[in-house]
Parts: structure tokens; C-alpha cells; sequence
């Protein structure tokens, strides 16, 4: 037992650690609510596994099948997933077409242009507009976009339900999140590169695409990524405008319904817990689930090996 | 020759002018241009919100023209025809039969109709008039309030007869309350069509010139959907009378119950990830899951939740483990949506706080340990509380990100069509996006105009909740 023993003290003090069990209980707890993220993502592909297995454990279902066939229409035995996944792609890829190009130069604008009391009004006003529920996006796109777009397009060309109207609308949904995180990424070049640009005789508009832009574009994919991520997971602007019912078409004014709208339409309905429609949004559930979290990853592993190191 | 350099070192130099290499013009011009269009992408989407913005708010009120979904004529006692006397017959004849057959009718019968007897004025009449039994309708001014009140007891349900009567017994009501109260509840008075807003208060003269001329007889005005009756109404079938306070009462049980859910753990995950994982492969592990976690869609979320809150745990949410009375055969439950949107906002609250105690000087910590603190009294008591403020932004962006969700709570079972106010945590439930996507989809325009006043209450609510957010973060930054 180590003692110490000093003019000061009148016994021995122990300096052995003194056990505070509050401390440890406390750090115990922590831990449980660290771990339990773990148990959030295990129970999310535990649950989606399970009952997809069901799903393709399902005579009528076969994984081949559901890879290749284009039509989904599970009374009749037709389980093709590809009408849902194209929706899904032809939407997200509208919103991308519309929200890279605004998004990119609002970003440009607000980090290379805007006065800093410009920049201070404009960001928070964009970060605000992040946080307006897809759900009045949703009503903006069945009772604005559509009759705009039946009326610039003809109303025998523009479907009632269309996939382009859900994308406009989702693309304008993402503007703010692609403008704020490449904002940042255009924001953490250093000015030193931009001085030396402007040194060399370049304008501003040369300066921002051929120097800032190459320098950010880390940053700049990494939103891209996540913005078309958000794209794919996206539900109710789709559930709304895009329309309710699977069709394999790459026509974007004809209505067909994603994989979320689809999740979205069967668990509005009754739905009892074993029949083939109940497993199979949970099929549908872990390919949406597969392809968010590998585009995620992308864009991480994309910012961490892409990133300029100044 | 150095005299020659010297000479040009001393001499200066032509001054140069700017601009005058063509393409360097060139090139601002295209810098110019360059800045002009980035302004305007900048500009066309708050352009572009701002047009949504205005679109919902055009459907919040607007002229509309009122009808009866029932016909008026069909409830009221009417006086047989043989009670009339001949000068009313006459009078029905001469109203109610075409032109050309009064001329052809003395020829046919062979006397002219003021000679005829009452009743083959009366076959006459039968034969024809179209509408014979609304023809001696007696109006509503005419009825005495007994009358009235007799009207509303053959037409209404006997409960709903006494509910009415419970509320505001009809002895008490006046002439005209009671007429409105027929109007309303047996009429089923409603919305034939409406106008936008916009044009409602800018150009109204053009629209009742136009009601004028296509609902002649009917009443008309300008309606408010946003009213605070519509605030806290009921949920009714029928869009005029339909309200919003059982979504307003699920709206803020769920997200109480989710924030006692999520807030304890997300600032304690957060709490441990900062302060006491060392760099191990755990907490390495921990803080990935997390950033995959905030990526998943919120349907997933709401898959989870149904396949283990609504199914799995059903004994527990649906309150039967705990004995309570009339359990919901499954467990759609407020409490099945509030566990959900807790995991749903977990790793917005858990990234918050980490970047919160990141920016707590170092300082801090480690004079409170060199006093002789432990970890936890000092996360306790000096870092959690300078910490605080930009915690309780991430806890406010998390509330309005909950506030705002609905594609979780469709899958987990939230209703659409609730008939009573959710009262305790077992309950089925429905929240404000869920009423909106209800009302939305259904195809008449006046469900349009109640699914916009919804909107604007819930944007009023996020986007102040989020307002907050984002000023107390400004404050935060400028203050460090």
C-alpha cells in the first residue's frame, strides 16, 4: 500500500486511485447512449433484412426477377423493381440538372462576390429556406408546377401525375443544401491562391472557375452527392405530384411512382403484417437503403481523398 | 554598355493603359457578364421561393360562391295542393306551365282555365307541372320557430338533434340563428367554387360581375380558410367546416415525447464521443455510424419504427402491458411515432453537441481538472453549461426538422382521419404534415384551400423554430 507521509499531513494519505462508483456509472450510461447509434443502424438492417428475406422467400418472387422485371405488380406475380428504380433515377436526375447549376454559382456568388454584410443576410435566409417541410414542396408542385407546366407544354403532353414536375420541384429543395455546402468547401480555400490569381492579371470570373473551383471540388462533389442522396430518399414531393402508380417509362411527363412513393402509398393503405405487399416495401426499403448509404460513402471517401491539404 | 542601362533604368516608362490588349476587355466582359448571371442564379431561387410561398398563401382566402349541397325545397313543409284555392291554382298554372301549352290548353279542354273547377285545375296541374311537391314550398321566412325546429328534428340525427340542443338549446335561438343553424347542419351549406386570393382582393369587381352572371340567386363573399375557428376546429369531413386542432394536439404530444427521448440521449452520446472515447476503433466506429445515420432516408426510419415499435413492441406501445383500458388493436400510437422521429433526430442532436463542446476552449477543461475535478464534474459542471446555448440550437433544428416530417409517420400509422382529440400516450394519432398530405390529395378545390391555411401554420411554425436557431448560432459565433 503506497503511503506518503509529510510534515503537513498528520497521517498517511493513500494514494491509491479512490473509487468513485457515480463517476463510473456515469461513464457507463454515456457509453450505452454512444453504443446506442450502433443499435439504431444494426436494428435498421436487421429489420430490413429480415422481412426482405421473407419477401424473396416467397414462391412468386424470384431475386432474378426482381432485379430485371418492368413491371411491378405484385397481385398479378410481376415483381420487377426497375419501374420504381428508374422513377426514382429519372426524378433525382431533373432535381440534380436543376439544382447543380443554381446551387453552384449561388455558392460562387455568395463566396466570391457578395459583400461580407451581403453574405450575412443571404446565408442565414438560405439556410432558413433548408428548413421548409417537403411536404409543402410536394403541394407547390401538384397545384403550381404542373398546370404552369401543362400550359408551357400543352395539356395532352403533360400528364396530370409527372415525373418532371416532382423533379423541378425537388431540384429547387436542393438548391439550398448544395449552395451551402459548397459555399463552405469555396469558402475554405485560402486567399492566398486567389491573390496570386488576381496577381497574375485574372478577372474575378476567371479566378472563381479556374482557381477557387478546381480547389474546392472536393467539397463541391461531396454536395452534389449528398444532394442527390437526399434526391433518391426523397417521399412526399413524389407521393404528391409524381403519381401512384409503378410504370417503367423514361418519358418524364408521364406519371410513375418511386420506390419511396411506393413504400409511401402501401403503408398508407390497410396493410396487414404478412401479406406480400407489407414484406415487400421492406425489399424495396433495403435497396433505397443500400444505394443512400454507398452514395454517402462516396462522397466521404471522395472529400477525403480529393481534398486539397493547403 | 552601362551607361545606356543606366540611362533606361532612369528613364520612366510609357505609362501603360489599362485595358488597351483587346482581349483583356474581352475578358472583363465576360467577367461582367459572368457576375450578372451568378447574381441571377442566386436570384431565380429565392425567386423561386418566394413564387411558392406566394402560391400558398393565394389559396389561404378568396371570393367564393355558397350552395346547398341539399335542396332547400325537399325539407320544408309545403301546403297541399288541394287546400288552394282556385286564384292559386290559377296562379301556379300561369307561373309553371310553359307559353305554348296555356294556348293549347283551353283548346284541348274546351273552356278557358278560369271556368274550370278546382279539381281539374288540380289534374292540370299534375299533369303538367314537373316538381309538383316543391311548388307550395313555404320559405323560411314564413315558418314559425317551432316550424324551424321542427325541420331540424326530422333531419338531423336524434344525437346529433341533442348535441345541438345541449350546446345551445333552441328555445333560446333567434329567428335568423336558427335558420343558419338549418343552413349549416341540414343544408350541408358548402362551397360551390372559389377564387384565389390575388385576384379576390385586387380585381373583385371582375368576379362578381362573373358571379353575377353564372350563380344568379346564390349567396356569395370573401372567405378566410385561416380563421382561428379553422385553428381549432375539429376534424370534419367536409372542408368548410374542418379544422385543425387534432393535429395541432398530436403535432406537440409527439414532439414533446420525442424531444424527453431524444435530447437525454443524444447529449449524453455526444457528451461521451467528445469528452471521454479515446481514439479507439469503437468510438471511430461510433462516430461513422452516426454520419451514415443522418444520411438514411426518413422513410427508413419510419420502417424501422414500424417493424419494431408498431409490431415487435406492440405489447408495450399500444399500452396493454400496462393495462390500459381500450388498447388500439395494433400499435400505431403516439408513442410508436414519438420513439421514430427520436431516432429520426438523434444524430442531428448527437453532431450538434459534439461540435458544441468542440468549441469549448481547452482552458476551460483543463484548469477545472487541475483543481483537482473530476472528468464528469467538470463536463457538469463547466462544460455542458458554456456548451449549452449552441446545444439547444441543434435541439431547435432538430425540433423543426420533426415538426416538418411526414414520410416516417404515414409508414408507422399515423391517420388521416382521427374523430377525437388524442388524449394519452396509447392513442392513435395525427400530426400537422400528415393532415396537410391528407387534405392534398383529395380532389375538391376547397380541400386545396384548407391544405394551405394548414401550411402556413406549420411554416409559420418551422421557419421561426428555425429562425431561432439560426440567430442564437450568429450570436454564439460572434460571442467566441
Amino acid at each position: 500500500m503506497a503511503t506518503v507521509s509529510t510534515s503537513l499531513t498528520r497521517g498517511r494519505v493513500s494514494l491509491k486511485k479512490k473509487p468513485r462508483p457515480f463517476e463510473d456509472l456515469i461513464r457507463a450510461s454515456l457509453l450505452a447512449s454512444g453504443l446506442f447509434s450502433i443499435l439504431t443502424t444494426i436494428g435498421i438492417v436487421v429489420v430490413l433484412l429480415t422481412e426482405a428475406v421473407i419477401f424473396f422467400a416467397d414462391p412468386e418472387v424470384s431475386v432474378i426477377e426482381f432485379f430485371t422485371d418492368t413491371v411491378w405488380a405484385p397481385e398479378s406475380g410481376r415483381v420487377g423493381v426497375l419501374p420504381l428504380v428508374t422513377a426514382t433515377v429519372i426524378t433525382s436526375t431533373i432535381a440534380i440538372f436543376i439544382a447543380l447549376p443554381l446551387g453552384l454559382s449561388a455558392a460562387i456568388f455568395l463566396s466570391e462576390y457578395a459583400t461580407p454584410r451581403a453574405r450575412a443576410y443571404l446565408k442565414p435566409i438560405l439556410e432558413l429556406l433548408a428548413g421548409v417541410p417537403t411536404i409543402v414542396y410536394g403541394f407547390f408542385a401538384v397545384t403550381f408546377m404542373t398546370p404552369l407546366l401543362k400550359s408551357l407544354l400543352g395539356q395532352d403532353t403533360v400528364e396530370f401525375y409527372n415525373m418532371a414536375s416532382a423533379g423541378l420541384v425537388m431540384g429547387i429543395m436542393i438548391v439550398p443544401i448544395v449552395a451551402s455546402m459548397s459555399e463552405d468547401a469555396l469558402s475554405a480555400v485560402p486567399r492566398a491562391l486567389r491573390e496570386g490569381s488576381y496577381g497574375l492579371g485574372a478577372t474575378k470570373l476567371e479566378t472563381s472557375f479556374k482557381v477557387v473551383l478546381p480547389a474546392a471540388v472536393s467539397g463541391i462533389a461531396a454536395s452534389v452527392i449528398v444532394g442527390i442522396s437526399r434526391a433518391f430518399g426523397e417521399t412526399m414531393i413524389v407521393a404528391l405530384a409524381a403519381g401512384a402508380g409503378p410504370n417503367f417509362t423514361f418519358n418524364p411527363f408521364q406519371a410513375a411512382e418511386t420506390m419511396t412513393g411506393y413504400i409511401a402509398r402501401i403503408s398508407g393503405g390497410d396493410l396487414s403484417f404478412d401479406s406480400l405487399d407489407y414484406t415487400s416495401i421492406f425489399a424495396i426499403g433495403l435497396v433505397l437503403f443500400f444505394i443512400t448509404l454507398a452514395l454517402n460513402i462516396i462522397s466521404r471517401i471522395v472529400v477525403q481523398r480529393y481534398r486539397e491539404v493547403y | 554598355m552601362a551607361a545606356t542601362s543606366a540611362e533606361t533604368f532612369a528613364r520612366p516608362a510609357e505609362p501603360l493603359e489599362i485595358g488597351a490588349d483587346p482581349s483583356v476587355r474581352r475578358r472583363q466582359r465576360v467577367g461582367a457578364a459572368g457576375q450578372v448571371s451568378l447574381f441571377l442564379s442566386l436570384i431565380i431561387a429565392l425567386v423561386a421561393l418566394i413564387v411558392l410561398l406566394l402560391d400558398v398563401v393565394n389559396k389561404i382566402g378568396g371570393m367564393v360562391v355558397y350552395g346547398f349541397k341539399i335542396d332547400p325545397l325537399t325539407i320544408v313543409p309545403t301546403i297541399p295542393l288541394e287546400e288552394l284555392s282556385q286564384e292559386e291554382l290559377l296562379q301556379i298554372i300561369n307561373d309553371n306551365v310553359p307559353p305554348e301549352r296555356l294556348a293549347e290548353l283551353p283548346e284541348e279542354l274546351g273552356a278557358d282555365l278560369e271556368n274550370l273547377t278546382t279539381d281539374e285545375l288540380l289534374n292540370i296541374i299534375y299533369a303538367e307541372v314537373p316538381n309538383v311537391d316543391t311548388l307550395t314550398a313555404r320559405p323560411f321566412d314564413v315558418l314559425a320557430d317551432q316550424e324551424l325546429i321542427d325541420i331540424l328534428a326530422q333531419n338531423l340525427t336524434t344525437t346529433r338533434f341533442e348535441q345541438l340542443n345541449a350546446e345551445r338549446p333552441f328555445e333560446s335561438l333567434t329567428r335568423d340563428e336558427l335558420i343558419e343553424l338549418i343552413e349549416q347542419e341540414v343544408l350541408l351549406e358548402s362551397v360551390v367554387k372559389s377564387w384565389p386570393l390575388y385576384p379576390s382582393l385586387f380585381n373583385r369587381a371582375a368576379i362578381e360581375e362573373e358571379i353575377r352572371i353564372n350563380y344568379p340567386d346564390a349567396e356569395y363573399g370573401f372567405r378566410w380558410w385561416l380563421t382561428p375557428e379553422f385553428i381549432t376546429g375539429e376534424l370534419t369531413s367536409r372542408a368548410e367546416t374542418s379544422g385543425l386542432r387534432p393535429a395541432l394536439i398530436g403535432s406537440i404530444l409527439l414532439i414533446s415525447l420525442t424531444i424527453l427521448f431524444a435530447v437525454p440521449i443524444g447529449i449524453a452520446a455526444g457528451v461521451y464521443l467528445e469528452e471521454f472515447a479515446g481514439k479507439s476503433r469503437l468510438s471511430a466506429l461510433i462516430q461513422t455510424n452516426i454520419y451514415n445515420l443522418s444520411g438514411v432516408p426518413s422513410i427508413v426510419y419510419g420502417m424501422l419504427g414500424v417493424a419494431i415499435f408498431v409490431r415487435a413492441l406492440s405489447e408495450f406501445t399500444t399500452g396493454r402491458a400496462f393495462g390500459v383500458p381500450e388498447p388500439l388493436p395494433n400499435g400505431r400510437t403516439i408513442i410508436s411515432g414519438a420513439l421514430t422521429m427520436a431516432l429520426l433526430i438523434l444524430p442531428l442532436i448527437i453532431i450538434n453537441t459534439q461540435e458544441a463542446i468542440r468549441a469549448v476552449p481547452q482552458g476551460l477543461r483543463d484548469g477545472s481538472l487541475a483543481l483537482g475535478a473530476t472528468k464528469w464534474q467538470t463536463v457538469w459542471n463547466h462544460i455542458l453549461p458554456v456548451a449549452f446555448p449552441s446545444i439547444l440550437t441543434g435541439i431547435i433544428l432538430g425540433i423543426s426538422r420533426a415538426v416538418g416530417e411526414t414520410a416516417p409517420l404515414i409508414v408507422v400509422g399515423a391517420a388521416t382521419f382521427v374523430t377525437s382529440d388524442p388524449n394519452s400516450l396509447f392513442s392513435a394519432f395525427t400530426v400537422l404534415p400528415m393532415q396537410i398530405y391528407g387534405w392534398a390529395k383529395l380532389p375538391e378545390d376547397t380541400f386545396r384551400n384548407i391544405s394551405a391555411s394548414a401550411i402556413v401554420v406549420l411554416l409559420i411554425v418551422v421557419l421561426s423554430f428555425n429562425l431561432t436557431a439560426i440567430i442564437l448560432r450568429n450570436r454564439l459565433r460572434k460571442s467566441l
